[in-house]
């Protein structure tokens, strides 16, 4: 089934490389690192993507909601306020829906608690695992900062989170249950992720080098974006096809061939009626580590062939896991919008096992359409295309 | 839209074996571990308690549903996910090196279920794993309305929370671990419109409407995914008209949410025997 038309009609974004599209469109053209030095006490080497901003509190009303997390989100809302206010309008408030994907949620706030709970302490009186851990609470703070009342839900499966919430937007807008939707990512940096990826052996001590013979690991980095989707033609930027599949192989590794990598790809053209050389430049999941690119690469290849350029940001902004897909995807509009595909930052030298073309310069040229890949533990894979008519 | 029939269910919870336990009231102390007969041995014992209750509500579903939980397309629900898990983590975080265990890491996502169910089965389509508080079970109903919507055969919904670690929440909203599921498919073309049940899911409304049988247990009121144990009584007592999927209508700071469903009871209703229930997801009105 072909995606009635769906434009992208607001975006807003916030990564290591900056607040808002202005610097984030710098950052990429120039080739420029978000990556530094982690803030967070850590006993091993590793370099974050972190948001170095001091997000406002939230409104009273929301208070019991407060996280970190909240904040950035709240802030993120305020960038397409006007335009989803203009939806909830045209539209009626409960045909807006709003999903969106995180997967560390507020575990930040719960580390503290767990800290002061373990030294001994009573349980902190702002702590609330109704409030602020749930996955939930993001959907409530959105709900009261924007009035949308349609269908809504967290997406939460790891690594792919933000990028499945443009399916589920979509479907429900085909089968004309809702005509818009505000959808995105969130995540924040946490104990329990980096030292969760320190423990698989899959973060690295320096910046990632994706489909470099020399990478080593993953660095983690914390954001979000938001877009606004909306039935028919109202924009140039259009969500054309979203693919989903499962590996079904492991929870932690990828499928080595890139078996349900190349499923959700080739899902997502099927479903935009496009041909893969329609497809302008990949944005790859490219983490980092061996087994990622390795599977990634003979996916992209055997499915668009070696010519079609391919870049991961994850050397920009750290991989932002529950939050990477709808990054990446804003990410990848600003690219589609400026007409540039990012260098692939640390590539050299390549590794020739992964026969796709990463470009070491930011190439400038009209760009058509952008696959955007994310997979993630549980072998759940998403690819988002994207196209600026 | 179109609606949805119900033509498989499955629940665990501790002392529930299974949704017609859970509807006969056959409470059974003794039931403390889920069969989970979908996992391979190694995997059932590294699964978490929540993974094991999810899968075997999805097993007995499926199983009773008929179709092939290779194909199906699956939605897991849950409000807060791998709570035990996060505990585990969070302890090993308060130990002295502070490292964390990578396997218990690669099991506290949310859709740990969701994956491993997927390696399990050999089922390589779509699946979700998602969260909505109290609304869990609705959002899981309305990402299937979606699904079908697109094309898929058949969906399984399943909805699982596990105990929230106790140290975190206040000791009178503690709940047990509940597993629920509800293979839905769409409506036949041809079947009578009088047996059509509609279900619309509502938020804000006034609160007159029934709401869980006083027999329901303390242990499981405060479960978010409580409300898929009303749904179950009510297709299994052939209600029609509105129920309220609210098992904790004294919390005030919580939304509540209404199904209105009929069953192949309706008057005048002629429908397949083979399902168990039918409902039709609407949009929800406006606060």
């Amino acid at each position: 089934m072909s995606v009635a038309e769906l434009s992208i009609t607001a975006y807003e974004v916030c990564t290591a490389l900056g607040l808002g599209r202005g610097p984030t469109l710098a950052a990429l053209s120039d080739g420029r690192s978000g990556l530094g030095i982690p803030a967070l006490s850590l006993p091993f080497e590793t370099v974050t993507g972190r948001v170095a901003h001091p997000f406002a509190a939230l409104p009273a009303a929301l208070q019991a909601h407060e996280t970190r997390l909240a904040r950035l989100t709240a802030w993120l809302v305020a960038g397409v306020a006007d335009a989803v206010a203009a939806a909830t309008q045209r539209w009626g408030a409960n045909r807006v829906g709003l999903f969106i994907g995180t997967s560390t949620a507020g575990i930040a706030e719960t580390e503290a608690a767990w800290a002061t709970l373990a030294a001994g302490q009573p349980r902190p009186a702002g702590y609330s695992y109704h409030h602020q851990h749930a996955y939930h609470s993001v959907l409530t703070v959105v709900r009261g900062l924007t009035g949308i009342t349609g269908p809504g839900h967290v997406t939460s499966t790891a690594c792919s989170s933000s990028g499945k919430v443009f399916a589920s937007a979509s479907r429900l807008i085909r089968a004309g249950i809702i005509d818009a939707a505000l959808v995105g990512g969130v995540d924040v940096l946490c104990q329990t992720t980096l030292r969760g990826f320190f423990s698989l052996g899959a973060l690295s001590a320096a910046a990632c080098r994706p489909f470099s013979a020399e990478r080593d690991g993953i660095n983690i980095g914390e954001g979000g974006a938001l877009l606004l989707l909306e039935r028919g033609e109202g924009a140039a930027l259009r969500l054309r096809g979203v693919g989903e599949s499962s590996d079904a192989f492991h929870m932690s590794a990828p499928h080595p061939y890139g078996r349900g990598a190349h499923a959700a790809m080739a899902q997502a053209l099927a479903q935009a009626q496009v041909e893969a050389s329609a497809v302008s430049h990949v944005n790859a999941h490219g983490t980092g580590t061996k087994l990622n690119d390795a599977m990634e690469a003979i996916a992209i290849a055997a499915l668009l062939g070696g010519d079609v350029p391919v870049v991961s940001t994850k050397p920009y902004t750290g991989h932002l896991l529950g939050a990477a897909g709808a990054v990446e995807a804003v990410l990848s509009a600003i690219c589609l919008e400026a007409g540039l595909v990012p260098a692939g930052l640390g590539l050299a030298p390549q590794d020739l096992a992964c026969a796709v073309n990463v470009p070491s310069v930011t190439l400038h040229r009209p760009l058509g359409a952008v696959l955007s890949n994310s997979f993630a533990f549980g072998g759940n894979n998403v690819s988002v295309l994207l196209q600026v008519v | 839209m179109r609606p949805m029939v119900i033509t498989g269910v499955g629940a665990w919870s501790p002392g529930v074996a299974s949704a017609a336990a859970w509807v006969e009231r056959r409470l059974d102390p003794a039931q403390s571990r889920p069969a989970a007969p979908l996992l391979p041995s190694r995997e059932r014992r590294r699964a978490s308690l929540l993974t094991r209750a999810a899968a075997s509500a999805f097993g007995e579903a499926v199983t009773q549903s008929g179709e092939d939980a290779a194909t199906i397309a699956t939605v897991f629900g849950s409000a807060y996910g791998e709570g035990s898990t996060l505990a585990l983590l969070l302890d090993q975080l308060s130990s002295d090196d502070g490292a964390l265990s990578p396997m218990r890491f690669a099991g506290s996502v949310h859709n740990t279920a969701s994956g491993m169910l997927s390696i399990a089965c050999d089922a390589r389509g779509f699946t979700t794993s998602i969260a909505a508080g109290e609304l869990t079970l609705i959002a899981c109903l309305q990402e299937a309305a979606g699904l079908l919507a697109d094309g898929h055969d058949a969906v399984a919904v399943v909805v699982a929370d596990c105990a929230a670690p106790a140290s975190l929440i206040a000791d009178a909203e503690r709940f047990d671990t509940l597993a629920a599921a509800f293979v839905l498919r769409a409506r036949p073309a041809n079947s009578p419109d009088s047996s059509v049940l509609s279900c619309i899911v509502d938020l804000g409304q006034p609160s007159a409407l029934p709401r869980a049988a006083t027999d329901f247990p303390a242990q499981l009121r405060f479960n978010p995914c409580a409300a898929a144990l009303l749904l179950l009584d009510a297709i299994a007592a052939g209600v029609t008209g509105s129920i309220a999927l609210d098992a904790t209508p004294e919390r005030v700071d919580r939304q509540p949410c209404w199904l209105t469903i009929a069953t192949a009871s309706a008057p005048g209703g002629q429908a397949d025997p083979s399902t168990v229930g039918q409902l039709e997801a609407t949009e929800p009105e406006a606060a």
